[in-house]
């Protein structure tokens, strides 16, 4: 069952008078309670794909076309007291840097209570018991004391639990996680990510994992879906395409995970750079200059998304006219 | 605690430092006290009396000591043009002064927040960048000035307040208020001004942090998210700019208080200086800085009570 | 380079504001329509007219005259105070940043205690002492200047002390002399000239006002605080008068405002 779809969606970005597409006819679908990883490196888009679902977008950015549609309600016609009743209680998402995330000012039992008062009525008592409760759930110690506490008195991993438990505490339907871990101890990272498994299978909500770290993505998620330069490249389902990749930029991305039989081998990058938001070019396939098998039409011709083998795919290389 | 003692020294220091300043400043005046009181040709046994009444035979020394331990105890010498005490002169003129800065402040804390939270939310479109050149203006006009100006409106013009004159709270509260409103205002407009400039800035700056984000991701909406969240932190670094404002106010007040004719200090200290009144002018300067050192601290003191970081460490 | 500073409103408005001060500036030195101090009994309080572009004042004195012979003093005031000001707040800031140690901890307790006071104080303290006079006043104010100029010298030599190219220079075997003036205080000239700029409108607003008072310029000099309070005494003959001088004055402190503002606008980025 779809619990999101996105269909369409482009989104432009205006840097000093000039428009940029950053997302370019992004097609998506989100399965319910599953884990779908959102890979791709920095600049793709990701996190700006993110911000669009939760109608957050910066000022320069606006959304161009397309639609997101949530349980059948597309959620960018929504007004924004409507889109405020729906953010961190149907959707709620987690940031990736969790030393900015929260107001230094504040009490982070508060700002976790903020969460639950702004969607639901409830009596004081109720409304503290609660807080604890996701504390404890998220794997926080001593919370009571922790609830008097303000942001700079915890460690970075301790106050991602906190913004986790923010993001929870509403049993929201759909989750979207931002690089939850990326500027977290390695240590860290294994047990926010276990604890985040842990909660989405008790809590049946669906999870939008972004990250770029694949070994991850193997681990947690059971679809992917690959971003390169404002496009979705490649999805399906995260064994399939981990297993064998169609598009060569998901086959360069595996290819370039270190692992421990390369020993003594040179470690494997793909050439080049992800262009500027200013420097890409509409013509052709964005990712003509880094591939290793590009056709003459490549540098012309953009592909499409088709589906091939249970999975969609954007090469003209694959999915009929060229295989 | 670390960080109150360290600032008690500081102080300490600081004030030592006035004083010897504001002491050695005026030994080097040249003429003498007693001429100035006597006259050049004035017997010569009487010189001697004044002199030693004066203290002036003593060692440089020993009469800081005792202007300084005077101080302490509230026994600052007469005023030479008036011949009463200066504590009295001081008794007197604080109120006015007091009421005048702490008029103004109010003023100037009521009209900021909500001008810079205007400016904040319109900052680039044309009414923001035409109400900011306001500020502007308000910052580089003079005090004096903008009390003539409302003299010239309000009072002459309209009738509707004194030009002048200081109206005691003892003889009825309207008048009071009355009494202090224009020169209120004249020192309120500079101080807002360069308060909204400086809010504004801090407000925006926040509205662009991530927790402003994680906030509304919680579905806060932006108005609430501004109120509850932004304020604070915005308005935390102004308690700073705030005890600058105070003594600002304080050094406003001054000029202000000769424009409308209140006997308050810095219309005292103004006399002393025309009146060559050392003395008076001495001690009440002294005081004044001293003032102004304990403000600045009761700011630095506040700071780190209400922020949390620096509390909590 | 230079369109960046004439895309920047601060600096333009604030630049024109400072070259029509100027260009009056030039004007009174050149062609004062009238002598400043020369009474006219039978003429007081005339209207503007092509005679007397402003009027004239209660002893019957060409009130344009007095402007443009103020903006002499004004000038004067404000280009002496900011320039002893400067010389030795930088000087002493450059060798507090430097060195730092206990001359550092003396003279910073010193400015500290300085800044403490509002201008006016010390202004008035040190007219109390040496009198009026304009070379006085220039010096009160300069004195209410050098704690500015101290600290953001001080606080660019720390900063840029420590880093590599200084290093570099030093390990060349330059000595602390040539790193401080040749090396190191060239890189503070932008914030120093907006602090000059600042400064100088500070100063131009504290001269007013002590002049408003009478400790200030004193007769023959002219000077718009003066007049603003000559003016008061006739708001109900002649309110023209009062707006005239304190429009100058705003002018001329919003005219360096804006042009320091502008200039560290452009060169913080």
């Amino acid at each position: 069952m779809t619990k999101l779809k996105i269909e369409n969606l482009s989104v432009d970005i205006k840097n000093k008078n000039q428009k940029h597409k950053a997302l370019d006819d992004i097609n998506i679908e989100i399965e319910s309670e599953k884990i779908t990883a959102l890979v791709g490196e920095s600049g793709c888009g990701k996190s700006l794909l993110s911000l669009s679902i939760m109608g957050l977008l910066p000022e320069a950015a606006s959304i161009a076309a397309g639609s997101i549609v949530f349980d059948n309600i597309n959620l960018l016609q929504l007004r924004e007291k409507e889109m405020d009743s729906i953010r961190g209680n149907k959707i709620s998402m987690i940031f990736q840097e969790p030393m900015t995330a929260l107001n230094p000012l504040m009490k982070v039992g508060e700002q976790i209570e903020e969460a639950l008062l702004t969607h639901k009525k409830t009596p004081r008592k109720e409304v503290k018991e609660q807080v604890l409760d996701i504390m404890n759930r998220v794997g926080l110690s001593r919370v009571k004391q922790l609830y008097n506490d303000f942001p700079h008195q915890l460690s970075g991993g301790m106050k991602q639990r906190i913004v986790i438990a923010m993001a929870l505490i509403n049993k929201p339907e759909l989750i979207i996680a931002d690089e939850p871990t990326t500027a977290l101890d390695v240590t860290i990272q294994y047990q926010i990510l276990e604890m985040l498994r842990k909660l989405n299978q008790e809590m049946g909500s669906t999870l939008l994992l972004i990250s770029h770290d694949l070994g991850v993505v193997n681990e947690l998620c059971s679809n992917i879906a690959v971003m390169y330069a404002g496009k979705i490249v490649e999805e399906g389902s995260s064994e399939s395409i981990l297993k064998t990749p169609k598009h060569p930029y998901t086959q360069g991305l595996i290819k370039s995970v270190p692992r421990f039989s390369q020993k003594n081998q040179k470690l494997y990058s793909i050439p080049g750079m992800l262009a500027p938001l200013n420097k890409r070019t509409s013509q052709g396939c964005a990712f003509a200059k880094r591939c290793p098998d590009t056709l003459k039409e490549c540098y012309i011709k953009s592909p499409d998304l088709r589906e091939i083998d249970g999975r969609k795919v954007s090469c003209l290389r694959v999915g009929g006219d060229n295989e | 605690m670390k960080y109150a003692l360290k600032k008690i020294v500081t102080i300490a220091s600081t004030l030592l430092v006035i004083s010897l300043l504001t002491f050695g400043v005026f030994q080097i005046l040249p003429g003498n006290p007693v001429d100035i009181i006597l006259g050049v040709d004035a017997d010569p046994l009487q010189v001697k009396a004044l002199t030693q009444q004066l203290g002036l035979d003593l060692p440089l020394g020993q009469r800081y000591i005792s202007w300084i331990t005077g101080i302490l105890k509230g026994d600052m010498g007469n005023s030479i043009r008036y011949q009463v005490p200066v504590e009295q002169l001081l008794k007197q003129s604080l109120p006015v002064t007091i009421s005048l800065t702490l008029m103004s402040m109010l003023i100037t804390l009521i009209v900021v927040v909500p001008v810079s939270i205007f400016l904040a939310k319109h900052n680039n479109k044309k009414v923001g960048v035409l109400i900011s050149f306001i500020m502007q203006i308000g910052i580089a006009i003079p005090s004096f000035w903008v009390g003539i100006l409302l003299v010239m409106f309000f009072s002459v013009t309209l009738h509707w307040l004194p030009s002048g004159d200081y109206s005691p709270l003892s003889q009825g509260f309207l008048n009071y208020i009355r009494s202090l409103l224009l020169p209120s205002l004249s020192i309120a407009i500079g101080s807002s001004a360069v308060v909204i400039r400086y809010l504004k800035t801090t407000i925006l700056d926040n509205m662009n942090m991530d927790y402003v984000r994680t906030a509304r991701s919680k579905g806060v909406a932006r108005n609430k998210v501004l109120y509850k969240h932004v304020l604070r932190n915005a308005l935390l670094p102004t308690i700073t700019i705030l005890g600058m404002l105070i003594v600002n106010a304080l050094g406003g007040s001054i000029i202000v208080e000769n424009v409308f004719n209140l006997p308050g200090t810095g219309h005292l200290v103004i006399t002393g200086v025309a009146n060559r009144d050392f003395p008076l002018v001495q001690s009440v300067v002294f005081y004044l800085a001293a003032t102004v050192v304990f403000i600045n601290l009761i700011t630095d003191l506040l700071y780190a009570i209400i922020d949390p970081r620096i509390r909590l460490t | 380079m230079l369109k960046k500073y004439l895309g920047n409103k601060n600096f333009v408005i604030g630049a024109s504001l400072v070259m029509f001060l100027l260009l009056l500036l030039i004007y009174s030195f050149i062609n004062l329509p009238y002598d400043p101090n020369k009474m006219d009994t039978s003429n007081t309080f005339l209207r503007p007219s092509p005679s007397h572009i402003m009027g004239t004042d209660n002893f019957g004195r060409d009130i344009f005259s007095r402007i443009l012979k103020g903006s002499q003093s004004a000038f004067l005031v404000g280009i002496a105070a900011v320039g002893i000001s400067m010389i030795i707040g930088v000087f002493l800031g450059a060798v507090s940043g430097y060195f730092q140690g206990w001359l550092d901890k003396i003279i910073s307790v010193i400015m500290d205690a300085e800044m403490a006071f509002p201008g006016v104080i010390l202004a008035l303290i040190f007219i109390t002492v040496f009198k009026n006079g304009i070379f006085n006043i220039a010096m009160a104010l300069a004195i209410m200047t050098i704690p500015r100029f101290f600290r953001i010298t001080r606080s660019g030599f720390m900063q840029i002390k420590e880093m590599d190219y200084i290093a570099a220079a030093k390990a060349r075997g330059a000595s602390d002399f040539r790193l401080m003036f040749l090396h190191i205080l060239p890189n503070i000239t932008s914030s120093l000239i907006v602090t000059a700029s600042l400064g100088f409108s500070t100063a131009v607003l504290s001269e007013a006002g002590l002049s408003y008072l009478g400790l200030g310029i004193q007769p023959p000099d002219a000077s718009w605080g003066k007049m603003l309070f000559e003016a008061q005494s006739y708001l109900l003959i002649q309110p023209w008068y009062a707006v005239i001088p304190g429009t100058m004055i705003t002018l001329m402190v919003l005219g360096f405002n804006l042009l320091g503002d502008g200039i560290r606008d452009v060169t913080n980025h």
